[in-house]
């Protein structure tokens, strides 16, 4: 795995935060963050576009679609990360990929390289 | 008018009602007479009825109604005058218009005597039929008059009784439609609450189960062995179980920062309580900042017991917290007279985990001091929103509760 793959995570919870990040460095990505809220977010990717974006959902009382939206303008391939359905998801990003919580470890790097191998104009 | 009164159905319409007839009471004891006088009126096409006494007449008089009574004033027995002293005498016949049939002379004493006795007229046998028909009949005529009239009384009555009891009814039935309604809408909002209540738990679960997930794999990945794992997996689970406790007494509420420390030391703490002192002023913390911290007083208790001033019998640990000029919370550990403090080597897990949670979930600053003389931890965070439980939390958006 390329070490120039990076991958945005946005978890407010610490201790997911945290398996996140191992888990994804262990397998050869290179993380930013992990964030945990949309203004953490937003100033990690100023000046830079991740190639995959793992956001949780819920961030305290607040949620992620304002980073959603935001990369929803660039090359970024969005993956959801939550405990809620899919009918959750606001419209216009409810074709996106989303992984459940509680998550399996090969899942969620599946839908990582899944979400690599999609070609540009998904988004 | 009993046979108008028959004829009346609940809902009667003026026209449904068969006009009624008069009753004309034919009182005479000589039967040609009687024949006489009935045959003149027959062509009235009203009811004629014979009573060949007074008692009999009196009979007939205690069940019907009559527009005129038609009386023969010389008759054996009750004579006429008699007769109707008792028809005037009785309520219910005092109106009837009373004929007196007589042959007698024409004299004033004879007249007087019968208008005394209750006669509106006279006629004179032998009978004249076309006077006797033209006088009947004014009598028949006002007599059905008045019976329109109180029949037409008695209709408007009854629709005003039927207008009133249909819009009493409908009353009710609105009554009983609104509280339908409003009894629908409650179960409505009931439903919707508790749909969003198990929503909310179950995102709640999938979180924790997360959390547990994440810790498995982070202390295994720490642990020196399947013993190790489990002694450390077990007490981490049981913090978080504390903290949990904690939040669930409260309902989800803010709960003291002086809770979350004695629920979380407690296991530590519980043989000698001089050696672990806790002091500061009330601090209420929203849940999510009271299990990060849960989570952190957890690690740093396990961490004295083992390496620091709890894994003798001398040392003992201060922890000390006050509320600053900005709101923020500033929180000492200090741990004295433990076995010399040798820093680590490599940050392990509990120190990542306490700087996660403090930085990540809190939002805050923190110092790890490994001085001579003992370990110490500063941390300053701020104070995030404070919530009122769980109730509060729902009623914003979904994505806005935890």
């Amino acid at each position: 795995m390329s070490a120039s793959v990076s991958v945005l995570v946005v978890e407010d919870e610490a201790l997911i935060a945290m398996d996140l990040q191992a888990l994804l460095e262990e397998a050869g990505y290179r993380v930013l963050g992990p964030a945990n809220s949309t203004a953490a977010a937003m100033a990690l990717l100023d000046g830079t576009d991740p190639d995959v974006a793992l956001l949780d959902v819920n961030l305290g009382r607040s949620d992620v679609f304002g980073v959603a939206n935001e990369l929803a303008t660039r090359k970024t391939k969005v993956i959801f990360l939550t405990g809620h359905t899919v009918q959750k998801l606001p419209h216009a990003h409810r074709h996106r990929p989303l992984v459940a919580k509680p998550y399996l470890p090969h899942v969620l790097l599946q839908a990582v390289q899944s979400a690599l191998a999609q070609p540009e104009a998904a988004a | 008018m009993p046979e108008a009164a028959q004829a009346m159905d609940p809902a009667p319409s003026p026209k449904a009602i068969a006009a009624p007839k008069a009753k004309i009471l034919i009182v005479d004891d000589d039967e040609r007479t009687a024949m006489a006088v009935r045959t003149a009126l027959e062509e009235l096409g009203q009811i004629l009825v014979v009573a060949h006494s007074g008692e009999e007449a009196l009979h007939r008089l205690l069940n019907d109604d009559y527009a005129v009574i038609l009386l023969d004033v010389n008759m054996p027995g009750m004579d006429g005058y008699e007769m109707a002293s008792y028809v005037r005498a009785r309520r219910k016949t005092r109106h009837i218009p009373i004929v007196f049939l007589t042959a007698l002379f024409r004299d004033d004493t004879h007249l007087l005597q019968a208008y005394s006795a209750g006669a509106v007229d006279m006629v004179f046998k032998p009978v004249d039929p076309f006077i006797l028909r033209s006088k009947v009949s004014i009598f028949v005529d006002l007599y059905l008059k008045q019976a329109e009239i109180q029949r037409e009384a008695e209709l408007r009555h009854r629709l005003q009784e039927e207008n009133f009891r249909v819009r009493a009814e409908k009353l009710t039935a609105e009554q009983a439609l609104r509280r339908s309604q409003e009894h629908q809408e409650a179960m409505e909002r009931a439903e919707a609450h508790q749909r969003t209540l198990i929503e909310e738990l179950n995102h709640r679960v999938k979180n924790m189960l997360t959390v547990v997930n994440a810790m498995a794999r982070q202390t295994l990945a720490s642990s020196a062995g399947p013993e190790d794992f489990t002694e450390k997996f077990v007490r981490r689970i049981d913090a978080l179980g504390r903290t949990h406790n904690l939040l669930s007494r409260e309902q989800w509420g803010n709960v003291q920062l002086s809770d979350i420390a004695q629920e979380s030391l407690e296991p530590y703490i519980i043989e000698d309580k001089e050696r672990v002192l806790l002091d500061g002023p009330a601090v209420a913390l929203d849940p999510k900042s009271a299990l990060a911290l849960g989570i952190v007083f957890h690690e740093l208790a396990t961490n004295a017991l083992k390496h620091g001033a709890l894994s003798n019998h001398c040392g003992a640990v201060r922890v000390r917290w006050n509320v600053a000029e900005n709101g923020h919370v500033a929180l000492q550990w200090q741990e004295s007279d433990g076995p010399p403090v040798m820093p680590p080597s490599r940050g392990g897990f509990g120190s990542r985990l306490i700087r996660l949670e403090l930085t990540h979930e809190l939002n805050g600053d923190v110092e790890l001091i490994y001085q001579p003389e003992g370990f110490k931890l500063e941390t300053q965070f701020p104070l995030a929103g404070q919530v009122n439980g769980m109730q509060v939390q729902l009623e914003g958006q979904s994505w806005d509760v935890r």
